[in-house]
């Protein structure tokens, strides 16, 4: 595979990390090399983490193959995924590649998570601290629905401010359908809190979007 | 507070070519964008002959927009501006996440995707009645769909879809489209039907849709069509509540009135790109922009409304 960030890229890249990078993070890639269907996808999310990772020597990675005990350990079950520095305590996962659009979602991310930042409002901030009880909040996207890395960011502010508690997972439904079908999406972002308990589509307001984890 | 010669909201073309113009030009500025940089720029799936491409998606030629206009201003997206506020000679930006003080306003707040306003619509958005072809099309892959709508925006719409594997139709509510020749061409040349004189009356279905109800002009008959998905792009409002909140003069359809230096009816308030309506082309936004950044620099250098104190001078339609 050719190289995924061009270089003027690469160059922004790098200033944006030296800038906003306060800690390293480890992305943890689960892939499955028996899987043909998905093997461009899995292709991707390893490279492009390591591609990110000779951006800033902060940015470390390790990759699982299907089969191996980290899978069971990390609950992984759907290759590609990309967990975000997991043994910090975090739970922010990508089941599917960030390819298009996410890729600026996935960035913001890593950054967020190396400063411990929510990167909310102080006020949404303090409510997702108090959460006293687990939320998944799964957003459905495509790689080419622009709006969606916000309302991902928005999962995975959330994931960092209610720390161990909220459970962020951006699923990439070209990759996913039976993940997408259950939820009947045919329209993104779409969330999916704890497995139906709630669904929204469209990008949610920060207040909103924090008012429905913690009423999940 | 953060202090600016001029704050930009809004980082489609025009809010983001003023931001490159204006830097340039020597004045300190900030673009702020509820939403992420590009504008509905980013959803289009195949932009078509903007200066230097012959053929781009969206999303690429968005994120170079972006890129571009990094190297000179920050800009930052999810921060909707929530109101503005004029203070003597200063006017005071308020977000969801602080305030900014201003010389000078430069509006690019676009617009946004017009709803029919028919039954079933608010309904089963998000369940098979979407606005945005790049986003949603993958999901009615090998269905029935309808494109609603005759601009270059619904053709282009069609095209994509039918790539992209659906079973597309187009609907118009009248005998001949306005999309550019060459897109008609393009898509008559794939088969997609088009439903002309038509219009929809409702959507219908249970958890998704099943149907449309449609009413041909010419006839007044009604007929059912089964469709799994419905795209509506049936043009753009302006997203004007800024303006208006700053007195800015809209015309009659909403849109902003500026004159040909860009500039509004409120001393040092600009606007450009697709809130100011016209033709609505990424390289009229981008120009508009680059006016609208040059004419705050001249202004804020010598203040036309200070010539003539209280008056608005120069404000020529």
């Amino acid at each position: 595979m050719e190289q995924l960030i061009d270089e003027e890229s690469r160059q922004e890249l790098k200033e944006k990390f030296q800038k906003e990078m306060k800690r390293p993070v480890e992305l943890m890639v689960f892939i499955d090399p028996e899987d043909s269907e998905h093997k461009d996808y899995s292709d991707f999310s390893v490279q492009i983490s390591k591609e990110l990772a000779e951006i800033d020597d902060r940015i470390k990675v390790k990759v699982f193959n299907k089969g191996d005990p980290e899978c069971e350990k990390y609950d992984v079950s759907r290759f590609p995924s990309i967990l975000i520095d997991p043994d910090s305590g975090y739970k922010i996962r990508y089941t599917g590649a960030p390819a298009g659009q996410e890729g600026w979602g996935f960035v913001e991310t890593i950054t967020l998570v190396s400063r411990d930042d929510p990167g909310l409002l102080p006020v949404n901030a303090e409510k997702l601290r108090g959460l006293s009880k687990d939320v998944k909040v799964q957003v459905y996207v495509t790689p080419s629905c622009p709006y969606c890395p916000m309302a991902v960011v928005l999962a995975n502010k959330a994931a960092i401010a209610a720390k161990g508690k909220v459970m962020a997972e951006c699923v990439e439904a070209y990759e996913n359908p039976d993940l997408a079908d259950l939820y009947n999406v045919s329209a993104v972002p779409q969330q999916v809190h704890n497995d139906g308990a709630l669904i929204s589509v469209g990008v949610q307001p920060e207040d909103k979007f924090v008012d429905d984890i913690l009423k999940s | 507070m953060e202090s600016y010669d001029t704050v930009i909201i809004g980082a489609g073309p025009a809010g983001l070519n003023a931001a490159i113009y204006a830097v340039r030009a020597g004045l300190s500025a900030i673009v702020l964008d509820g939403k992420t940089a590009g504008g509905l720029v980013a959803e289009s799936p195949a932009i078509e002959n903007y200066l230097g491409f012959s053929s781009i998606d969206g999303m690429k030629l968005s994120a170079k927009f972006k890129t571009h206009a990094q190297h000179y201003v920050q800009i930052k997206e999810i921060e909707p501006v929530t109101d503005i506020i004029r203070k003597e000679d200063v006017f005071l930006v308020k977000t969801e996440r602080g305030e900014y003080s201003a010389k000078t306003i430069i509006l690019a707040t676009g617009s946004e995707h017009r709803h029919l306003g028919i039954p079933g619509e608010e309904e089963f958005s998000g369940r098979g009645v979407s606005y945005c072809s790049t986003c949603d099309g993958f999901f009615f892959r090998n269905k029935e769909v309808l494109v609603v709508g005759g601009g270059n925006t619904a053709v282009g719409d069609a095209i994509y879809l039918k790539g992209v594997g659906c079973n597309v139709r187009l609907v118009h509510r009248r005998g001949s489209l306005r999309a550019e020749k060459a897109l008609q061409d393009k898509m008559f040349s794939m088969d997609i039907p088009v439903m002309w004189d038509s219009e929809l009356v409702e959507i219908y279905g249970d958890s998704k849709v099943k149907g449309v109800r449609v009413r041909n002009k010419k006839t007044g008959e009604i007929s059912d069509v089964a469709v799994d998905g419905i795209f509506i792009s049936i043009g753009e409002d302006p997203n004007n509540d800024l303006a208006k909140n700053l007195g800015v003069k809209l015309a009659d359809d909403g849109y902003v009135i500026i004159d040909r230096f860009s500039r509004t009816n409120v001393p040092g308030v600009y606007a450009a790109g697709d809130l100011t309506g016209g033709v609505k082309q990424i390289i009229v936004a981008a120009s508009e922009g680059a006016v609208a950044a040059l004419s705050a620099y001249e202004d804020i250098n010598n203040p036309y409304w200070k010539k003539d104190e209280g008056s608005v001078e120069g404000f020529e339609i």
